[in-house]
């Protein structure tokens, strides 16, 4: 579904990322692990088509197309769908008109029917019933004034709702508490599905253990050090970055 | 033109003439123009918006001397009043003269003295910095202060330097200066890297003595110096206080002023900043105090001519008995000025029932990519608080002081010397005893 | 983003949907100014003598003053002797149906999209339509005069309310109190006059629809509202005039009376022509627009969405004189090309317990520049008052300006009044995360522009909320933050 080929990038002329290679197919789950500065969440960015980086080299293809050469609202039609560390605030934009219209421009792109308001109210108070975002904040401004956990939620709620094909999950489990986590987790894991990839970009181990990913990636200076399965993530919480790196560097 | 106007700038002339005959002044054609703009300006007016808030009646009605007198004064009584903290160097001026026998012109890579002694020897780089900011001047007032100046401090810090201690700039009233109009201007230039503290302070030798302070300030740092500049305005309670300082700040230069306005019967301070070049920062602290009788003025005026500057502003005001303020914080954000920070706070406490409060924030922005806000408010003492310290035992006027100090608390704070900070709160509980 | 500004520049550069001139016969006088045009404009109107004396007074007022110069405001002296004082639609017969009225008339409402048999339709909205100067229909009379309410042109309530107008006319703007509001006392055309009687609710929103249409023909309208103890009353106003070529001068003058216990809403939705992309042509709108909270516990609230204009001098105010009086100003002003726009708001504070709201939201686009000019006082004796005002300001664009200028001065020392005012522009995180999400870069910006002015349309009546958040995708349309 996504064949990143010798990525490289960066930003006002500093190199980030250096050259990655990354091959992911449907109903796969990707963790993308490494120390902070290490490139991870610019690899997110760039790949939902974020300003602002240049890529320097390399390609990346989304079901047989170059990703890279498409609109950010292209993409996200086609179903490429970043969950954000920072979710932002829009004041004043109800997040159920926002997730609708959302919808729509998804849908009518593909020459698919709008939703009717009743039929899609009832999907999402489900959807918000499951990722357990209290039903008032479906009424409220986009993120606005919502707590950190209530923002992450209300990620997985748009992705539970958009039903992407490739969903990226930028440092979703950071700020929040174990419940919250827990939440989020199970939210991840109701969308795992044959036809669906995903991408887990994170720091810590802790969300991988909710969410079992088949292959796990550490990321160091813009580079993969080091690809495995799910254990390669238990032996980095037990022992930190710090020996791979060396050993990378040795 | 008016009977006064044409009385004032006659006066300035014969002034100016004398000056010029006696020798060694080498503004004259400069003065000469000051007195044309003077002329032309006449005195600010409360139809002009600038003065809309702040008559000149009282002033005017008193009148001023265009003339000094050297009166003497006890020396100790300047003394005492010098700053309780080691200084790198002190300039003390006393009627609105240079007293180098109580100055003190400091260390290596810092250059103090009088302004009247620098123009005499034809220092070139002072000769051009007289009026480099402020023009000729843009109301009535700063334009007579340049046609008839007396003298000031000049202030220079070398390229490099870092000066530690504060440098101290003295300004006494005394029995020299009753009705009469002091004119002097300060000068202070900072090498590009160098760094320096001033602390300026306008002192009464006796409290109610009549006069006018007519004050201009120019002040120019070079590439990424910093000016620490801690200002205290305690005039006589009678005096008239006046002052316009400008700003002049080269690339990455950082200008940080912390202001307090206790005495005088009417006083007004303009401050302005213009940013001409990336990357500087201007800090605005200001504290003012008015009481029964008093009026209290701040204008600040900063300009963002240039990209990726960053400008902060938090002035507050306590009002009691029928004293009156007056705040105007204007922030302009040119086409230019992309990427601007600029804030602007005031809050005004009102004590009285006949205190007064006029205050103006004002943005003007032509740039997009830009964070401007400003905020004022008007208000009293919080009641919940009032009561529950009330409800601790402390009588109304201590509940009111304590309160008025934690208002005041945020600037007096600001202030990095101790002395200044300990005298500032005790200026503030008694004149909240009162 | 810079280099996107040209296309988007390209598409909000789009022609102004309403411009067109309607083809009918005008009773129009010469232009020029003097007390003979003051003197016909009054007999053509059958007014009563004391009428045309106020008019005189006015007028020689007026002569004394100068126009003022110190709104942020920038055009080019306006010939007041240029421009022709009356004008109407040819005289006709009372009009007893819609049938009645020149078909011409009606071609240019359904063109605009709101014909009268529509309104007529909808529910529970009277219209009194101002083509010109002179009020040609007026619907729904007969429902509002068995709730005793009084809807009708200010020249018919000269003539049949004089009493009334008498007493309450210029007791809100004296034609004093600026040098518009003298002229518009010394020559205005026509208005509208509505009067809720006490105890009444008004049964239905009240409406009218200002059309400028006579070449070089100044508007000079004149509103009064009076709002008897317990009454209420929501006016609707919505502007919009065909595309002409050279300035066209509009001083309104909007007089609101609230008495004890009297609810007066009052919105607007302004869309007159902007001028061209240069800046030529377009309405000049200066207008005085006051309301005096006279009774205790009386309530006045203004929101307007100003679109149009060339140049918009206005500020819609409140006297709040009762006790426990209620003051609002909900605004959205829109300033874009080269259009700009000096508006605010003024809260006069004299009772007790008075409040105050403002919430003022400025967007300017391309080389629109926006002022807001905000005066809040509160008087010695005003104890208890209070304000809150809120002002923000989006800029789109590097070209574009915004200003505000809030002047605050407080006598009482029981008063509390915050002022904050913010300046941005739409933020890249926020456009980034709506396409993310699939939206296009234009819905993305119209949303979030929506959200940013959600709060004054909130305070619209429903269907006026659905207008103006159409008017303004129309408006902005295509813009980048």
């Amino acid at each position: 579904m996504l064949s990143i080929k010798h990525l490289s990038a960066g930003v006002d002329g500093k190199a980030i990322l250096k050259g990655i290679d990354l091959e992911v197919r449907a109903g796969e789950v990707h963790a993308v692990m490494g120390p902070n500065g290490s490139g991870k969440s610019t690899l997110a960015h760039i790949l939902a088509g974020r300003d602002g980086y240049t890529v320097t080299d390399g390609e990346v293809r989304y079901m047989g197309r170059d990703l890279l050469g498409m609109e950010i609202e292209e993409r996200a039609r086609q179903g490429v769908f970043l969950a954000m560390q920072y979710p932002v605030e829009l004041p004043g934009v109800n997040n159920m008109t926002f997730l609708r219209e959302s919808m729509n421009a998804i849908r009518k792109s593909r020459g698919e029917e709008e939703m009717d308001a009743v039929s899609f109210m009832k999907l999402v108070r489900e959807k918000a019933r499951q990722v357990k975002l209290d039903e008032k904040l479906l009424k409220r401004s986009v993120n606005t004034g919502f707590s950190g956990g209530e923002k992450k939620r209300n990620e997985i709620l748009q992705m539970a709702v958009l039903e992407p094909f490739l969903a990226i999950l930028d440092e979703t489990d950071s700020g929040l508490d174990i419940d919250a986590l827990r939440n989020v987790a199970d939210g991840v894991n109701r969308l795992r599905s044959p036809h669906r990839a995903m991408i887990v970009v994170t720091h810590y181990q802790r969300l991988l253990d909710y969410l079992e990913p088949d292959h796990v990636h550490v990321l160091a200076g813009g580079r993969i050090v080091r690809s495995g399965g799910k254990e390669l993530a238990l032996e980095l919480e037990a022992k930190g970055y710090g020996w791979l790196l060396e050993e990378v560097a040795a | 033109m008016n009977q006064m106007i044409r009385d004032y700038q006659q006066t300035a002339m014969r002034y100016i003439d004398s000056l010029h005959e006696a020798g060694g002044d080498r503004l004259t054609g400069r003065r000469q123009a000051a007195a044309r703009r003077f002329a032309e300006l006449g005195f600010p007016h409360t139809r002009t918006e600038a003065w809309r808030y702040t008559g000149i009646e009282g002033l005017m009605q008193r009148g001023f001397e265009l003339t000094e007198r050297d009166e003497a004064f006890p020396r100790h009584a300047v003394m005492r009043r010098f700053l309780r903290e080691p200084t790198a160097a002190r300039l003390v001026f006393v009627d609105g003269r240079y007293q180098a026998d109580l100055s003190d012109t400091g260390l290596a890579g810092v250059r103090v003295g009088s302004l009247r002694e620098a123009v005499a020897v034809g220092d070139r780089q002072v000769l051009e910095a007289v009026g480099s900011l402020s023009g000729l001047g843009d109301h009535g007032f700063a334009a007579l202060n340049l046609a008839t100046l007396q003298d000031g401090a000049v202030i220079r810090v070398s390229a490099g330097v870092t000066v530690q201690q504060p440098i101290e700039l003295l300004h006494l009233a005394g029995k020299g200066a009753a009705g009469r109009a002091m004119r002097p201007r300060h000068l202070v230039m900072l090498e590009a890297d160098a760094s320096a503290n001033l602390v300026e302070r306008y002192l009464a030798l006796d409290g109610e003595t009549a006069y006018f302070n007519n004050l201009v300030c120019e002040i120019t740092l070079a590439e990424r110096a910093s000016l620490v500049h801690q200002r205290i305005q305690q005039e006589s309670a009678q005096a008239y206080h006046l002052c316009d300082i400008h700003l002049g700040l080269q690339g990455k230069a950082h200008y940080q002023g912390i202001n307090a306005a206790v005495g005088g019967v009417w006083s007004r301070t303009r401050i302005h900043c213009r940013f001409t070049d990336p990357g500087a920062g201007c800090e605005l602290d200001g504290l003012y105090l008015a009481g029964e009788g008093q009026l209290t003025d701040f204008h600040l005026d900063v300009d963002h001519a240039a990209p990726h500057c960053d400008s902060r502003e938090n002035f507050k005001g306590i009002l009691h008995g029928g004293g009156k303020a007056v705040f105007d914080g204007l922030i302009q954000v040119r086409e230019q000025a992309q990427k601007s920070n600029a804030h602007l706070s005031n809050a005004n406490l009102m004590l009285s029932r006949r205190a007064e409060v006029d205050t103006k924030p004002q943005l003007q922005i032509y740039a997009d990519d830009v964070q401007c806000s400003h905020g004022a408010s008007v208000g009293r003492l919080d009641e919940q608080a009032m009561f529950y310290l009330r409800s601790r035992g402390f009588d109304k006027g201590q509940a009111r002081r304590l309160l008025c100090l934690g208002f005041a608390n945020e600037i007096v704070e600001r202030f990095q010397s101790a002395p200044l900070r300990e005298q500032l709160s005790e200026v503030i509980g008694q004149r909240l005893e009162e | 983003m810079g280099s996107s500004n040209t296309a988007v520049e390209a598409l909000m550069g789009k022609g102004y949907a309403q411009g067109f001139v309607t083809q009918i016969e005008s009773d129009t006088l010469p232009p020029g100014l003097d007390e003979a045009v003051i003197r016909t404009i009054s007999s053509r109107k059958e007014e009563p003598a004391w009428m045309l004396e106020k008019r005189l007074a006015a007028y020689h007022h007026w002569l004394t003053l100068r126009e003022p110069n110190w709104a942020a405001v920038r055009h080019p002296p306006i010939d007041f002797q240029a421009i022709s004082y009356f004008s109407s639609p040819k005289k006709r017969p009372q009009l007893g149906s819609l049938d009645e009225v020149a078909p011409e008339l009606l071609a240019t409402y359904e063109k605009l999209g709101i014909p009268i048999e529509e309104q007529k339709a909808l529910a529970g909205v009277a219209v009194d339509a101002v083509f010109d100067s002179v009020s040609v229909a007026t619907t729904f009379r007969v429902t509002l005069a068995e709730a005793g309410v009084i809807f009708c042109s200010m020249s018919e309530a000269i003539r049949e309310y004089p009493e009334l107008v008498r007493r309450y006319m210029g007791s809100v703007v004296p034609h004093k109190d600026n040098f518009f509001a003298a002229l518009n006392s010394a020559v205005f055309s026509d208005g509208t006059f509505v009067y809720i009687p006490k105890g009444v609710n008004c049964p239905m929103e009240l409406s009218t629809y200002f059309r400028i249409n006579e070449a070089k023909t100044g508007q000079f309208e004149r509103t009064l509202i009076v709002a008897e103890e317990r009454s209420r009353v929501s006016y609707l106003e919505g502007c919009t005039a065909p595309m002409r070529d050279e300035n066209q001068l509009h001083a309104a003058v909007v007089e609101l009376v609230a008495l004890e216990d009297a609810q007066i809403k009052y919105a607007t939705v302004q869309n007159w022509y902007p001028g061209d992309s240069e800046g030529r042509g377009g309405i000049y709108n200066f207008v005085t627009k006051r309301g005096e909270c006279r009774g205790d516990r009386s309530h006045i609230s203004w929101t307007q969405v100003e679109t149009g204009s060339a140049v918009t001098w206005k500020y819609p105010g409140c006297i709040l004189r009762g006790r426990d009086t209620v003051g609002e100003f909900y605004s959205v002003a829109v300033t874009k090309g080269r259009q700009q726009a000096d508006t605010g708001t003024k809260m006069i504070h004299l009772g007790e317990n008075s409040r105050s709201t403002v919430v003022s939201k400025g967007i300017s686009a391309m080389f629109g520049s926006n002022a807001y000019r905000g005066l809040v006082r509160v008087a010695a004796k005003a104890e208890n008052a209070r304000n809150h005002s809120q002002c923000d300001s989006l800029l789109i664009g590097d070209r574009c300006a915004a200003h505000t200028f809030p002047y605050i001065e407080v006598k009482n020392p029981t008063a509390r009044v915050e002022h904050e005012a913010t300046t941005s522009k739409v933020s890249e995180d926020q456009l980034f995360y709506c396409r993310q999400r699939g939206l296009s870069q234009e819905d993305a910006v119209s949303m979030i522009i929506n959200g940013f002015c959600k709060q004054v349309f909130n305070e619209l009546p429903m269907e006026f909320a659905v207008e103006a958040q159409k008017l303004l995708a129309v408006s902005l349309e295509g813009a980048v933050g």
